[in-house]
Parts: C-alpha cells; sequence; structure tokens
C-alpha cells in the first residue's frame, strides 16, 4: 500500500537536482568549510586566509582604513575647536600648537601618527609582495607566543579593547573642553548642548524628548529575543548530530556555499538564503542549527519567535525591523550571516484555516490511546505503523464531524500578529532595494541614482515541526529557498545516541543489547532517548542499585512510550480473559508477522484501554503486500477466533475495535488497491465520513474474505493452543512483558526478566489447561468465584536462579 | 596605484605632516578671564610665549605681606582676578609687583571692584592716576600716549607714560590700559612696565599685549 501522503518529488527526493550522490571533489566543489579557529575573515594579520596563492595582503575596505585616523583626528580637531571657541585671540595655528602642547594632544598625536604609520604599513603589504610576507614570516613567530589565545579571541579582545580606548579619549576630550573629570563630563555633553541652542530649538529638543520616551518604551520592548553568537561561542559540531547523515550534508552545502559565495556567484548562481527544517520534535533541529553555529565561519543569530510575540501593537514588527538591521550589518562586516529561527511556526504562522500538521497532529493524537472509542482493547496497536496511519484517517474522518481543530475558527491568527510576519516576509525579500537617508534621499536630491545595496549575504534557517502552519509566502523560493525534512534518526545513529547517554551513567548494558534497543526503537529521537536513560537510571536507583540494566532500560522505554497503567487491577475473571486476548494477538503475531517483532504485550489498564500488544517494524517500510495485510487483519481477528476458541464459542465486546479495523483494512485494500475480487477502484470516490458503501457484490467479498482470514487465524491458534495458555498464564502473573519475554515464554527460553522454561513442562501446561478449565466453567456461572491463578513451577525458577548465579 | 590609494597616501601624509607641525611651542601665552559674577564680561590677552606667567598662588604668596597694610589689604579684598608675566631671564613676581624699576617687560593685569568713594568719582582722569598720579606730578612725567578707548560697554584710558621713580633709578615706562566696566562698579586694568631703555627694545613685543587686551561686555552692562 502506497502512503497517502507520499510527497511530490522535492529536495532529497532521488531524482531532485539535490539528491544525495556520491561527490567527487573537482575544481568546482567548494572546498569545504574552514575550521571556527581560522578567526575572522574581516581583518586578516597575516595575508590572504581567502586565496593562499595570493602573497600581498587583502585590500581593506576604505572606511576601515580611515576610521580610527577620522576618529582621532575628530579628537584632535575638538579640542582644536574648543580653544578656538574659549579666546578669540587665538588663531587655528595657535590653537592647533597649544593643543599639541597638552598631555592629551600629545597622546592623539602619537596615537595619529602610529595609526598612519599602521596604515602605510598596510597599504603596502597590499601593494608589495616581498614587504608582506617579510611581516607573515614576522607575525609567524608572534603567534607562538598568542598560540594561547584563538584569532576569535583575540578579534574580540582587540574590539573591546579599541571601544575602551575609543570611550576613555572621548572622555578625556570632553573633560579638557569642560574642565571637568572625565566621567562628568560625560553627563556634561546634553546640558551644555542644549544650553547652546536657542530657545526655539531647546523647545523642540523638550518636545523631542516627550515622544523620545515613548519611542524608548518600544525601544526597550523591541530588545531581546536576538542572541549572536560568533564561531567560537557554541562547540557544537556537525559529528554530535547523529543519525541525520542526509540532512547534515545537505545542510553542510548550504554552510560551504556561504563560506565561499564566489564559488557560485561567479557562476551566475546565488547564494540559497534560506532554509526550512521540519520534522517531528526532538529530531535534532535545533541541535542541527547549533551545529551550524559551530561549524561556520560566520555570525551566528539565534531567534527566539516568542520574544516576537506583541505586547504592544507594533512591537513584533520594530523587532522583525531591527534583527534584520542588524543582520544587514553582520552580513557586510563579516562577509555573511547566518540567522536561526526556532519554532518557526509561531512566528511564520498566519492562521486561518484548518492546516495540514493540525490534521497530523490530530491523528498522532488519534492513533495513540483514543482511536478506539471500544473499552477493552487498543486495535490499533497490532499492526504496522503505515495501516496504524490509515485507521487513524479514517478515525480522524468521523471526529472531524464534531470536532472543530483551533484553527478553524480563525482567532488570533498567527502568534506573532499584527504585522510581525508581513514584516518578516517584507525583509527576506527587500534585501535588494536601496538603502539609508543619504543613499535614497540625499542622493536623489542632488540629483544622482541611489547606489544599489551591497551583496547582504544572509542564510535564514528555520525549524518547524509544523510546517503546513507556515505561510505558503514564507516558504517561496527566495525567501526559503530549501526544505529539508530532520526525520526520527536512523538506527545507527540511534545507537551512538544509546551509547553516548548510557556512556555518561553506570550500567551493565552489552553492545548487542543496545543494538537490540535502537531496532525497538524505530521512532526513538535523541530527546527520547535521553529520557528513556535517565527514566532507566531512576528505576535503577529505586531498586536501590548504581547501575542501570537491559531491564531497566526495557521498562523505562515501555513507561515513555505507553503512559503508566492506571493502577486498577481486574477481577479475576476477567483478567484472564482480558490476557487471553492479548495473548491470541501476541500469539498470532509472533508466528504472522514477519516484518516486525513485539514490543510489549500488557493487560495493564490505560483509560478505555484494557490491554495491548505493540510491534515494532523491523525496518522502515514503504509500501506493504497483500499478504501482509491479510497478517494485519489475521492478528485482528485473533482476539475474536480466540475467545470463541478458549471460551466455547462465546467472546466479549472487547473486540469490537479490532473487528472494526479489520473490516476497515479489508475493505480499503478491496476497494483501493485491487486486493479483492474485483479491479475497480473506490480511490478518491467513496466519501468515508458518509459510510462504507457495504452493499451487495461488495459486502460480501469483504465477509467472504474475513470470514476466510478468521478461519486461517483460528487454525493458527489450534495449531499454538500451548503458547496462548502459556503467554495468558505470563500477562496475568506479570501484567506487562516485554517482547524478548514474550518469545521467551513462547519458545521456553530464558528472557531478559521471565523465565520461559517453566512453560515448556508439560505438568503445568496441564495446570494451566485445568486452571483456564475451571476459569471458563466459573464465567458460564457467575455467582461462582475463579480459581485462584497456578504458580510457575520450583524447579524452574531454581534453575533460573542458578543461572544468573553463574 | 589606483585613485582611491592616492588620495589615502595623501591624507595620510598630511595627517602625519599636520601632526607634525603642530609640535612646535605656540608664539604666545594667551590669558583669559572667563565671566564670574564679579565680572560682567571676558577679558582677553596675550603675552610672547617665552614671558614666564605667574599662577595665582605666587601672585597671592608676594601679596601676603599687604596684608599688613590696610589699603593694600582691601585692594586685594576687592580684587576678582589678576594675571602676571614677566620677560625676565630670571623671572620674579617681585618684578611685576614691586615700586622697582623692572629691566625687562612686566604685564600686570586685573580686575578689581570699586570703592564707594571711587563710584562718585569714576572718570577718565581717576583711571589715569590708578597707578601713578599722573595729575600730581606735572612735567615730571613724559605722557607718551592719551587715548580714550571703548570695548563694547566697558569705556576707560589707554595711555604711555615714562617718569623717574622718586626712589631713583632708570627711566620706567608704563603702557597702561584702564577701564570702567559697563556699571562702573568694577575697574579692568592691563599694566605693562619696563625701563624706557627696555620699552624701546620691546616695543613691538609690548604693544602687540596691549593690543590683544580684548574685554567682551554686553552693552547693557
Amino acid at each position: 500500500m502506497a502512503d497517502d501522503n507520499t510527497p511530490i518529488s522535492g529536495p532529497g527526493e532521488p531524482d531532485s537536482p539535490w539528491a544525495s550522490q556520491p561527490v567527487e571533489p573537482n575544481e568546482h566543489e567548494p572546498t569545504g568549510l574552514p575550521e571556527p579557529e581560522v578567526g575572522p575573515v574581516v581583518s586578516p594579520m597575516h595575508g590572504r586566509r581567502d586565496n593562499p596563492d595570493v602573497l600581498t595582503r587583502k585590500p581593506l575596505a576604505l572606511w576601515d582604513r580611515v576610521k580610527i585616523l577620522i576618529f582621532l583626528s575628530a579628537c584632535f580637531m575638538v579640542l582644536i575647536w574648543a580653544q578656538l571657541s574659549a579666546n578669540p585671540l587665538i588663531s587655528f595655528g595657535e590653537a592647533e600648537k597649544i593643543v599639541a602642547n597638552t598631555g592629551l594632544g600629545q597622546i592623539l598625536l602619537v596615537l595619529i601618527i602610529v595609526e598612519a604609520i599602521r596604515q602605510i604599513h598596510f597599504l603596502l603589504s597590499e601593494n608589495v609582495a616581498e614587504y608582506n610576507q617579510l611581516w607573515v614570516r614576522f607575525f609567524a613567530k608572534g603567534e607562538k607566543f598568542a598560540s594561547g589565545l584563538s584569532p576569535w579571541t583575540r578579534f574580540r579582545l582587540a574590539r573591546v579593547l579599541k571601544w575602551i580606548v575609543g570611550l576613555t579619549l572621548v572622555s578625556m576630550v570632553l573633560a579638557a573642553i569642560f574642565h571637568t573629570s572625565p566621567i562628568l563630563a560625560f553627563f556634561k555633553v546634553p546640558a551644555w548642548f542644549i544650553g547652546q541652542l536657542p530657545m526655539i530649538a531647546q523647545l523642540v529638543i523638550y518636545l523631542f524628548i516627550a515622544v523620545a520616551q515613548f519611542a524608548l518604551i518600544f525601544w526597550f520592548l523591541s530588545r531581546g529575543g536576538v542572541d549572536v553568537y560568533f564561531p567560537d561561542d557554541v562547540k557544537t559540531r556537525f559529528d554530535d548530530v547523529w543519525g541525520q547523515d542526509r540532512v547534515v550534508e545537505r545542510v553542510r552545502e548550504n554552510i560551504v556555499f556561504m563560506e565561499n559565495p564566489e564559488e557560485i556567484e561567479e557562476k551566475g548562481g546565488y547564494v540559497p538564503g534560506g532554509i526550512l527544517l521540519w520534522g517531528p520534535p526532538g529530531t535534532g533541529k535545533t541541535l542541527l542549527a547549533e551545529a551550524v553555529a559551530g561549524e561556520t565561519g560566520k555570525p551566528y543569530v539565534f531567534v527566539d519567535p516568542g520574544a516576537f510575540i506583541n505586547m504592544f501593537f507594533g512591537v513584533g514588527v520594530l523587532k522583525v525591523k531591527g534583527l534584520f538591521r542588524k543582520l544587514r550589518k553582520l552580513s557586510l562586516r563579516y562577509g555573511g550571516v547566518i540567522v536561526f529561527f526556532d519554532e518557526a511556526d509561531t512566528l511564520g504562522s498566519r492562521g486561518g484555516a484548518v492546516s495540514q500538521a493540525r490534521r497530523d497532529a490530530l491523528m498522532e493524537k488519534l492513533t495513540a490511546f483514543e482511536a478506539s472509542n471500544d473499552p477493552g482493547c487498543n486495535g490499533h496497536h497490532y499492526v504496522s505503523p503505515s495501516t496504524q496511519r490509515y485507521l487513524a484517517q479514517q478515525e480522524f474522518s468521523r471526529a472531524a464531524q464534531v470536532f472543530v481543530p483551533t484553527g478553524a475558527s480563525g482567532g488570533a491568527g498567527g502568534m506573532g500578529g499584527m504585522g510581525t510576519l508581513q514584516a518578516l516576509l517584507t525583509e527576506m525579500s527587500g534585501l535588494k532595494k536601496p538603502r539609508g537617508f543619504v543613499n535614497r534621499v540625499v542622493r536623489r536630491t542632488l540629483g544622482m541614482r541611489p547606489k544599489p545595496p551591497p551583496k547582504y549575504r544572509i542564510l535564514v534557517m528555520m525549524a518547524t515541526n509544523m510546517p503546513d502552519a507556515l505561510d505558503p509566502a514564507l516558504l517561496r523560493p527566495g525567501r526559503i529557498d530549501r526544505i529539508y525534512r530532520v526525520g526520527y534518526p536512523s538506527k545507527e545513529g540511534r545507537v551512538v545516541t544509546y551509547r553516548n547517554y548510557l556512556d555518561k551513567i553506570k550500567h551493565v548494558v552489552t553492545d548487542e543489547q543496545i543494538d537490540t534497543l535502537a531496532t525497538t526503537s524505530p521512532y526513538a529521537t535523541g530527546a527520547t532517548i535521553k529520557d528513556a536513560v535517565n527514566e532507566a537510571l531512576v528505576i535503577a536507583i529505586r531498586d536501590g542499585r548504581d547501575a542501570v540494566t537491559y531491564a531497566d532500560l526495557i521498562k523505562a522505554k515501555s513507561l515513555k512510550e505507553h503512559g503508566l497503567p492506571d493502577g486498577s487491577n481486574y477481577v479475576d475473571r476477567e483478567r484472564h480473559s482480558v490476557a487471553l486476548h492479548e495473548a491470541c494477538h501476541a500469539v498470532v503475531m509472533y508466528r504472522l508477522q514477519h516484518s516486525s517483532i513485539i514490543d510489549t504485550a500488557t493487560i495493564e489498564r490505560r483509560g478505555d484501554v484494557g490491554g495491548f500488544v505493540s510491534p515494532i517494524p523491523l525496518e522502515d517500510r514503504f509500501v506493504q503486500w497483500r499478504s501482509e495485510i491479510e497478517v494485519n487483519v489475521m492478528t485482528f481477528l485473533a482476539s475474536l477466533a480466540g475467545e470463541r476458541l478458549f471460551y466455547d464459542g462465546d467472546h466479549t465486546q472487547g473486540v469490537g475495535g479490532d473487528m472494526r479495523s479489520a473490516t476497515q483494512l479489508v475493505a480499503n485494500s478491496f476497494m483501493s488497491h485491487a486486493m479483492g475480487p474485483t479491479l475497480r477502484s473506490f480511490g478518491g470516490v467513496v466519501n468515508y465520513t458518509e459510510g462504507m458503501p457495504f452493499e451487495g457484490e461488495t459486502a460480501k467479498a469483504i465477509e467472504d474474505k474475513l470470514q476466510e482470514l478468521y478461519a486461517r487465524t483460528v487454525a493458527v491458534l489450534e495449531e499454538n493452543r500451548r503458547e496462548v495458555l502459556a503467554v495468558t498464564h505470563a500477562l496475568e502473573v506479570h501484567k506487562t512483558l516485554s517482547g524478548e519475554d514474550v518469545i521467551a515464554v513462547i519458545e521456553g527460553t530464558e528472557g531478559p526478566t521471565v523465565d520461559g522454561r517453566g512453560y515448556l513442562e508439560a505438568d503445568f501446561i496441564a495446570e494451566l489447561e485445568g486452571y483456564h478449565r475451571t476459569a471458563v466453567e466459573a464465567h458460564k456461572v457467575v455467582h461462582e468465584r475463579p480459581p485462584a491463578l497456578p504458580q510457575i513451577p520450583e524447579p524452574v525458577a531454581a534453575m533460573r536462579l542458578d543461572s544468573s548465579e553463574k | 596605484m589606483t585613485g582611491a590609494r592616492s588620495w589615502i597616501a595623501g591624507g595620510v601624509t598630511l595627517a602625519i605632516a599636520c601632526a607634525l607641525s603642530a609640535c612646535a611651542a605656540p608664539d604666545y601665552t594667551y590669558a583669559q578671564l572667563a565671566p564670574s559674577p564679579a565680572s560682567a564680561g571676558n577679558v582677553y590677552f596675550k603675552v610672547p610665549h617665552s614671558w614666564t606667567e605667574f599662577s595665582p598662588e605666587d601672585i597671592a604668596a608676594a601679596q601676603s605681606s599687604w596684608t599688613t597694610d590696610s589699603t593694600a589689604k582691601n585692594l586685594l579684598a576687592a580684587t576678582a582676578w589678576q594675571d602676571a608675566y614677566d620677560a625676565s631671564a630670571q623671572p620674579s613676581v617681585s618684578h611685576v609687583l614691586s615700586a622697582q624699576t623692572p629691566d625687562a617687560p612686566t604685564v600686570f593685569a586685573s580686575l578689581r571692584s570699586l570703592f564707594e568713594p571711587e563710584k562718585s568719582a569714576a572718570t577718565d582722569s581717576s583711571l589715569r592716576d590708578m597707578v601713578v598720579r599722573l595729575s600730581t606730578l606735572g612735567s615730571s612725567v613724559k605722557i607718551l600716549k592719551d587715548l580714550t578707548v571703548s570695548q563694547g560697554a566697558a569705556h576707560g584710558v589707554h595711555v604711555i607714560y615714562s617718569f623717574v621713580p622718586a626712589a631713583g633709578g632708570d627711566e620706567e615706562t608704563i603702557d597702561q590700559t584702564a577701564l570702567f566696566n559697563g556699571g562702573k562698579n568694577a575697574v579692568y586694568l592691563l599694566l605693562v612696565r619696563c625701563s624706557s631703555k627696555c620699552y624701546q627694545q620691546n616695543r613691538d613685543a609690548i604693544e602687540s599685549v596691549t593690543a590683544s587686551y580684548t574685554i567682551q561686555e554686553d552693552q547693557n552692562g
């Protein structure tokens, strides 16, 4: 059966241009990520990191070249201006001499000369290769002394130092002007400035201050939610993302283009500007983003969209605008920037109609315990995930008639709301417009055309578990160019995850057992594995042990996957029938289903669910065969067949859910997949919500098939009568069995927690037969008390003790 | 080299040239009295940079002996600001403040409030007599220059005269600029003293000092 949600060809699909192909390195391929430790490329100290073949220094931007000189000269000029304005007798030349003879003036002059020499040095390094190489060799020696500090740390320290020196100089200049201490000088500036203005200008200033209060409030409100990281800040690497190799490879490709944009831009392309990572919660989307932050040589901006929720109208818009202003600045300064929106659906949702994601979320719920309205047995657990999904779809169709998801009412729409999303859309596609007051207004006033903006290399990454909740406008190429699904980690990834989390604690779990755990956890994520290991540790500590065992992990896994049982016990009579019901499912599943193994069998009640047997697929299959669907149907029918077989033709209401599922499966396979006597398909024609067309020929064909499978199921159970009674007994004793324990009971071997060898002893089987017979008789006479549960033979228990001691 | 680089190189060279040219000492020392409650305006003048300026503490120390004389004591109390310079190779504040004829130009500037009797007789003549009683010395004093001057609301006289001190010694020339403030309750004084011979030798420098004497006072006083 092909999945109804088969995706069309897209990123990651085999025929996609981005499909995973073995990559042969060639001259056109990006050379790979630079190590974060190489530091920023904005201000290389010792030559061309971007092209080692060029022996001269990378030319500085004009502004970088002159900014310090301008700042120092401005300080000096301010001092001269202060002299000129203080005394009308002083000429400019005299003022210059006077300032130059003050201590501060001399400091400034020395700094100006040093900076000028530095720039001449840079100029020579950019033009004369021999000169540059001389200094490269000189600085190579200096590197040894500074090897304790990474280039990024040195860069940041230098930046902080520049700010401190700059502020100190400014405060000293102000102190010289106002004849006060450098610290107080800062506070005198505003009063002095206002005092210098004419009355009308002062009024304007006071009015401005009154308005500025509101602006300030909004400014404060628009802060936060945005964190900037530089490469050394984050230690997560791509190697830390386990089991997502395919996505990692794709994301790495984007980062490589980001690091070396010329690679694609020289060929007329552009660096893909947006990536959406979507997938179930806990699959490592955020971890992947962290790894990007750790691997890239560019600044990394982490956005928490929760902070973009409007408290007041316009705050979200201001935040988005402020964010992109910062991104443009960082992009120009560092040659690129990566921005990551976690939980992007918070920001990128426009609300409105029922989205597919909401449907999926609802279906996932239905797939779990709520799917069956019939008390007694949770039928959905017996079959493969794709069948579960199909059955859940049917349930959803029914439920949708009475259930209106929240989003359908329109409501407040996207959580960002009130223009935040629109601002985001505008900013994401508005990066190519001319910007700046001088550029747009002044240049135009002077009759000049505004200069086009520089290339802002901003890589937008978003992560969500509700991709369909995102506004389609956000996902259009140009905004989000690539959409990657971060699915459940591969088995190898799960093995690594289990091993790594187990290595953090004391445990006695073998590699084989870890492999089994990984196999039986196909939908486990890094988060759930971490949680399960921790839960196992809690179980071990509760038992007074400090090392986690395999059994602890099995218990923890079951607890996490199926939840806590209610703790209420069945009456003895009902306990036996429920155990037998589940035992029939388990035995048929074990004997017939070869594409999956039993994960858990339980008769512990959880709400309306009396018990279940859950399978684990051995591999993630895409389609199912007719024979497999028949086995699925037989697994459902096992409960009815078993109850009738063992209770002299009687059976409980608890088979209702199983029968409905069996019928739906057969009907669908007949009507959609040509698995019945006819070829015609009703797929897309039948409106399930209006009921199945169970009439005439179709109804008869379905019934015939169910009868045929029922007969085959009865035969299987008759052949496995001992196994059914053994599993029934084990379930009555232990309430919950792991898949391995179920196998141990059926095969009469030693399982992780249950020793099944006793179930091969003929005397004990005869005792179980007698117990069952008495239970059936007691069932017929309601007031009669059912017999006591037989005890497993002592010798077997002793043997188990002996073997454990060995 | 591209055009931009030429500009940068030129700019850097200019910055260094400017920076180096500024290293020389200024030609003048600029004196200044900022407005205060005791004065209605600013006073500026300049003296050659080689002349030694005395700090207020030096001047106060030299005037400490005056506190025994009640007239001098009153004068000090009424003085809001004073400044002193000496062009001598061995500068001393006593060259400025003593009655002895200095061998090198000395400069004394002050601002003091007028006593009540002075206010009632605040005339140009009283300004001329402020340091030496020219009106009583008669022909023993040679008036070299006698001008009335106004700067904003301030009004007074600029007089240059020579005389032989009563105690004997070389003839002395005094370049005296004295102005009442607009309210006629304070007097600005600039006094450049020197022996007549010295005066002739340093005439340009002395004239540059007196020419720079600037009072900025609001017309409304």
